[in-house]
């Protein structure tokens, strides 16, 4: 008995557990609360360091800030938390709902229905004889005779399928959600980079990208026009390959990744020489540095770093800045270690010697490198699918309404009536002012 | 003459004759005479026909769709409003709406005047038929949030309004002001969905991932969300009227500063535009 009693108290707190879940009333709630998120997320710069944001918003506010995770809003856990509360919200509002819209879809649409509605949308006299032609010009080409209780009527639904309006956005919605969160799981983010002739592996993956040719196309006042990489992916494993070009928005797409040119800079062929011997040759990129390590028996340990490259260099007291993008006079900003420990910085030219006791370095043959961005989404699809389905719902939401008319003959005179859920006030307008167009006509 | 000093000339007449309209439609609210409401109506389309002159002359100087920089988009952005009220509002008994979205039109044509009107080539990024979807569906997005909120004050001050012949044949009343919010918002959010999605795409091809929570597109998403609140309000009973028509007002708020607040506050990927 009690076990009964237990089970049925169970049961009973579970439907409320489900109405609670499922209700709108938490949707709105949830929605508030993430818009608020979003807000801070928007307002407050996501990812800085405490130091940045103690300058702007001082120390005590700063810690706030750290300790609610609101420098990284949108993964931490309250926020997931949310967004999870949501997509259970919307998973189970879309289950309870599916059954009635269903329902209402196949047997709603009906004469007896109609009958039954007290608050039609409208309902006017037409001269008898009128009501069929009345109905075609609102749009009602087929209605069809019926008889109810010895009452001879007319009878046409249309736009039914508009009741799935709402029910399809907001599965849209849900499967948004479920495939953000599996792309959080389950994309790639990675990136290679280098000059022509070059081929660099993609860590982590049996793909490697070889830059063919690497070209950028200017306009007449030197902005940049197209950046344009020919590319080679080299499938390591099935030892197959694909050809193609990588361009800003239009991005190569193989073996399920897609490779897009995202950035650019300088590289130069960095020679270093002890005495006349070639020790080293390498091309290196705008940041990199090339070491010489443990040269000989007094560690030498020297290495340069190329901080930045200007193809066509002039001096401004901010510093060197380049006056066109064309290789007119090149130079780089580098400094020189010793053992760690800075021994000099300057900007060097083309072909100079930067000399440290026995050793030197000759830079030459300036060259723009690539930066490849190599992304996959498996669950693109899945999300693209669930933009498509949201829109559609929204759309027939707002413009298919479902609507019906009825036509009741009675004596010299035939009465429509118009009912529909949406839009109530458009729908008996124009049937109102199609009654006045037709009693002006005749 | 140049495109340019063409376009120029354009967009002055263009402000001139909203600013004109404005007026024309306080004059008509404020004396409840008939007669500058009808002119104001006219000068308002004459205003919006030039203006779309202005656009395209400039479209054609620069060789592609006025859409990239800040003033760019702020004269689109007043022409979308302008193209929204004269669909949604087309109807005599809702002339009296005009008071209140005239001077919001005029408003944004006025901080267009303050922006650089120069003309920009386009960075690869942005060279994208997506972008030009993307930033259309924008402008008529935006262009009917702005009717909603001019709507929207309208409702919140209709009580204050007195009943007169007047009004009743002007002033919709409150019932069908509600209605009229509702269908502007419900298209307003259908494009905003729109914008999402194609934004979304677009920065996929761009920049390999669709949504990065940056500034912008989580401003949008904060609109958007605001929205739907107010479409969800809707159907709770108790919450049609005025509490939703405070959101409205929010709403635009949000687009506003989606638009102008994003671009000058916060760094963002998008802001280079
Ligand atoms: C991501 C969150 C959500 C968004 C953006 C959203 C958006 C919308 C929109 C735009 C409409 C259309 C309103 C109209 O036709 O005027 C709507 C309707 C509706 N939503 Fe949501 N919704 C969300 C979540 C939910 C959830 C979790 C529920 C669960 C109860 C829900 C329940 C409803 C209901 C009952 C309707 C009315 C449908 C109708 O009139 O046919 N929504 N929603």
């Amino acid at each position: 008995m009690w076990a009964a009693g237990l089970l049925f108290g169970r049961t009973r707190a579970l439907k409320k557990i489900l109405r609670v879940f499922s209700s709108m009333r938490l949707a709105l709630i949830l929605l508030g609360l993430i818009m608020l998120a979003c807000v801070l997320g928007g307002i407050i710069p996501q990812g800085a360091l405490l130091q940045d944001y103690q300058n702007v918003f001082g120390d005590t506010f700063s810690r706030v800030i750290l300790f609610a995770g609101l420098d990284r809003v949108f993964t931490v856990w309250w926020f997931v938390l949310l967004i999870g509360l949501l997509l259970v919200n919307l998973f189970l509002c879309s289950l309870i709902r599916f059954p009635s819209t269903l329902k209402l879809y196949r047997e709603g649409f009906n004469l007896s229905n109609c009958l039954l509605q007290k608050k039609p949308s409208f309902e006017l006299s037409v001269p008898a004889g009128s009501s069929r032609d009345f109905l075609k010009k609102l749009g009602f080409k087929k209605p069809l005779f019926q008889t109810v209780d010895g009452v001879h009527y007319l009878y046409q639904s249309r736009n039914r399928l508009g009741v799935w309006g709402s029910w399809l956005s907001h599965l849209g919605m849900l499967v948004i959600v479920v495939g953000f969160a599996l792309g959080q799981l389950l994309h790639v983010d990675t990136s290679i980079y280098g000059v022509p002739g070059q081929t660099k592996q993609v860590e982590g993956y049996d793909i490697a990208v070889q830059i063919d040719a690497f070209e950028i196309i200017l306009r007449d006042d030197h902005t940049v026009e197209q950046y344009i990489a020919d590319l080679t992916i080299h499938h390591l494993k099935d030892n197959t390959s694909v050809k193609g070009q990588s361009k800003v928005n239009h991005p190569l797409q193989a073996y399920g990744m897609s490779f897009l040119q995202n950035a650019t800079g300088w590289a130069v062929k960095v020679s270093s020489f002890k005495g006349e011997e070639l020790l080293d040759e390498r091309i290196i990129c705008a940041g990199e540095s090339m070491e010489l390590k443990d040269l000989n028996e007094d560690h030498t340990d020297l290495a340069l770093v190329v901080h930045a490259f200007y193809p066509d260099v002039i001096m401004t007291p901010a510093g060197p800045r380049t006056k066109s993008p064309y290789l007119n006079n090149p130079a780089a900003l580098f400094s020189l270690y010793y053992q760690g420990k800075l021994v000099g910085q300057d900007l060097a030219g083309m072909g100079y010697d930067i000399k440290a006791s026995d050793y030197r370095f000759v830079l030459s043959s300036p060259q723009p490198y690539t930066l490849i961005q190599i992304v996959s989404d498996p669950s693109l699809p899945l999300v693209l699918a669930g933009g498509v389905l949201m829109l559609i719902g929204f759309f027939l939401a707002f413009y298919l309404r479902p609507q019906q008319v009825w036509v009741r003959y009675e004596e010299g005179r035939e009465r429509v009536y118009g009912y529909t859920k949406k839009g109530a006030d458009l729908f008996s307008d124009k049937a109102a002012m199609l009654l006045k167009e037709m009693n002006t006509t005749t | 003459m140049n495109y340019m000093q063409a376009e120029t000339i354009l967009f002055v007449i263009t402000a001139i004759a909203y600013l004109a309209s404005a007026v024309l439609y306080i004059l008509f609210f404020a004396l409840k005479k008939e007669k500058p409401g009808e002119i104001a109506g006219y000068v308002l389309l004459g205003a919006f026909i030039v203006h779309t002159v202005a656009l395209i002359v400039r479209s054609i100087g620069a060789g592609r769709l006025p859409l990239s920089n800040q003033y760019e988009f702020a004269t689109s952005f007043a022409w979308g409003i302008a193209l929204s009220y004269l669909f949604f509002a087309r109807k005599k008994k809702y002339r009296a709406l005009g008071t209140f979205v005239a001077p919001v039109i005029f408003i944004i044509i006025g901080y267009a005047a303050m922006q650089s009107r120069e003309v920009n080539e386009l960075m690869p990024a942005l060279q994208s038929n997506w972008l030009f979807i993307h930033v259309s569906t924008a402008i008529i997005s935006y262009g009917s949030f702005g009717v909603a909120f001019g709507g929207s004050l309208m409702y919140l001050m209709r009580d204050r309004i007195h009943e007169t012949e007047f009004t009743r044949h002007y002033f919709p009343d409150k019932e069908r002001l509600d209605v009229l919010n509702y269908r502007i918002i419900s298209f307003g959010f259908l494009f905003l969905t729109l914008v999402i999605v194609t934004g979304a795409i677009w920065a996929q091809k761009a920049w390999g991932r669709y949504w990065t929570w940056d500034p912008k597109e989580t401003w949008s998403l904060v609109t958007w969300i605001i929205y739907a609140i107010y479409l969800h309000l809707r159907i709770t009973r108790g919450w049609r009227g005025k509490k939703a028509a405070w959101f409205a007002v929010i709403g635009f708020i949000c687009v506003i500063f989606t638009y102008i607040g994003v671009n000058t506050w916060i760094p963002s990927i998008h802001s280079y535009a």
